[in-house]
């Protein structure tokens, strides 16, 4: 028996309705999180009206929500492209007005200096940070995303957290 | 040593191979700087999922109807038109069986005229009261055909396509993000209809997000003011502020904190994974912050409250919390492993002017702004003793 989204006309099209119900929601917040969420419905829309398209020719090696994330992921460096947006999406730019927690005995880490951070990483890097740590996929599933070999995804996320890790300390080293 | 520092980030994501995993571990146990570094590790970890704002979605329904829409634009006529023809033929048939016993000589050439091969309806007959006695055309309409019935029907979709086209791909380049090299295929080439921002924001509504972390810095809005819009950017919700609140309990004063807000038509908000664990994220109705307020004063102490002032909030009048109006800097904030004075930056009162003031009822609607509450454990009562 056919794979459901290989299936033909009516039935096929109720299996795509049942994908878009599945993975709406995840694949918003992954456009989302990287164009802002003004744009992040039309980028969606596109990743599922393409997705419908191709479908025939996805063959399940991969899960489909990260084939799903990997549409979605031109569409939005298509988006971020025409917008000639310089730099990180909206949330990661400072301005501010968070302080860190006053009176908390826990360690956390300030949240505007971790922006800030986060913002000065190279795309490459805030990328792999994005897909493992905010997106929740595996190194094997950002490889795949990103069409790099898995080790490169660790070793991003190992420079990654080292270059935050420096910059949070070096901010901590200011204020002192 | 430097080459497990390496791979201390893939150790703390359970992305290493078991032996390397075990060597990892190993070597963490014997090293305290290596078990510093774990920590922060994580911490940071945590903190990054922290700040993410959680989205809501909005516009399933659109995308559903574009995708419900589009076989049919493509699909041949033919069959449409088969079940029209059937239907004229099923009336046709039915009207002459049941003129064929009182007119049996005429009625084929009274209500059936042969013109250059075409059936056509002589109207005058038609109109003959006899006619419309026996059911015919006027109430058995050609719409009530199967066809019309046929499901997809009214998925057509609710916006014009080939506006603005985005997606477009530039030829050549390569399809990064392809799940596979196969999947390669799936990336577009070519353009596909965008859709209107303006039927978007009328259909769709506004996205709406609470960063989980702070409901302060990213949020959906309903209707922000254009202050509110000019600060935060135009996807921002009213945020109505931060509490902080004393606490003997964290846990059940946190428990209790959502109830209350519940009680007052609120709902807890965010990814509760996401957030500390003494943290909450509440939406709830502007003119209810200054109740939600009170009843944090019941579950202990609040140290700080940057909840705008009671004429804004529409609620209950409030009096002035420590540290509510407060203009303390980040002179005393730290960053990673908190040390020292890590995390004593006092919050001040940044957050408090965010709330739009005329972010209230619109048209009666009441507006909902989001009210983060932190709970912070009391000491023991040991170390307050001199």
């Amino acid at each position: 028996m056919r794979p459901f989204w290989q299936r033909e006309s009516r039935e096929s099209r109720e299996a795509m309705e049942d994908i878009v119900r599945r993975y709406y929601e995840d694949v918003w917040r992954f456009c989302a999180r990287r164009i802002g969420p003004e744009a992040a419905s039309d980028a969606t829309q596109e990743t599922f009206v393409t997705a419908q398209r191709r479908i025939s020719d996805f063959e399940g090696r991969s899960e489909l929500k990260t084939w799903l994330f990997g549409i979605a992921l031109n569409h939005c460096r298509n988006l971020h492209r025409k917008a000639r947006n310089e730099g990180p999406v909206e949330w990661l730019r400072t301005d501010g007005r968070e302080p860190a927690i006053d009176g908390l005995d826990s360690q956390l880490i300030d949240r505007e200096a971790l922006r800030t951070a986060l913002a000065n990483l190279s795309e490459e890097h805030r990328e792999v940070v994005l897909m493992h740590e905010i997106d929740g996929l595996t190194y094997q599933e950002a490889a795949d995303l990103l069409e790099i070999p898995v080790g490169t995804v660790k070793s991003r996320l190992h420079h990654a957290f080292a270059n935050l890790r420096a910059a949070l300390r070096g901010q901590e080293e200011a204020w002192r | 040593m430097s080459d497990i520092r390496e791979d201390l980030k893939a150790f703390v994501d359970h992305e290493l191979p078991p032996a390397r995993t075990d060597e990892v571990a190993h070597a963490i146990q014997g090293d305290p700087a290596l078990q510093r570094e774990v920590v922060e590790i994580e911490t940071l970890s945590k903190e990054i999922r922290a700040i993410a704002p959680a989205y809501r979605p909005v516009g399933i329904e659109d995308t559903l109807a574009r995708i419900g829409a589009k076989p049919r634009s493509g699909r041949s006529a033919l069959p449409r038109l088969a079940w029209a023809g059937l239907a004229v033929t099923a009336v046709l048939t039915g009207f002459l069986v049941q003129r064929g016993g009182q007119n049996a000589d005429s009625g084929a050439s009274v209500l059936v005229r042969g013109e250059e091969g075409r059936v056509t309806f002589d109207k005058s007959v038609a109109r003959d009261p006899e006619f419309r006695e026996t059911g015919g055309l006027d109430e058995a309409p050609i719409e009530s055909a199967p066809m019309a019935k046929e499901p997809g029907t009214d998925l057509e979709p609710s916006r014009p396509k080939n506006e603005t086209p985005a997606g477009v791909m530039p030829s050549g380049e390569p399809s990064v993000g392809a799940a596979s090299a196969d999947d390669a295929k799936p990336m577009p080439t070519e353009a596909t209809p965008n859709r209107r921002q303006d039927e978007k924001s009328k259909s769709v509504g506004p996205p709406q997000a609470v960063t989980p972390a702070d409901a302060g810095s990213v949020a959906g809005g309903q209707a922000p003011s254009p202050a509110a819009a000019a600060e935060s950017g135009p996807r921002d919700q009213p945020v109505a502020g931060r509490v902080v609140v004393l606490v003997d309990d964290i846990d059940k004063a946190r428990a209790a904190a959502e109830a209350l807000t519940s009680s007052l038509g609120g709902r807890p908000d965010g990814n509760r994974n996401r957030l500390g664990k003494n943290e909450l994220v509440v939406t709830v109705a502007q003119d209810r912050v200054g109740e939600v307020v009170e009843s944090l004063r019941q579950l202990g102490k609040v140290t700080q409250d940057s909840t705008p002032p009671a004429s804004d909030k529409a609620g209950l009048s409030r009096p002035s919390a420590g540290g509510a109006s407060g203009t303390m800097g980040r002179g005393s904030q730290g960053g990673l492993g908190g040390g020292g004075g890590g995390l004593g930056g006092a919050e001040g009162g940044a957050p408090g002017g965010r709330v739009a003031p005329d972010a209230t009822a619109k048209a009666g609607v009441p507006v909902k702004v989001t009210l983060r509450i932190v709970f912070v454990q009391k000491k023991a009562p040991s170390q307050n003793v001199p």
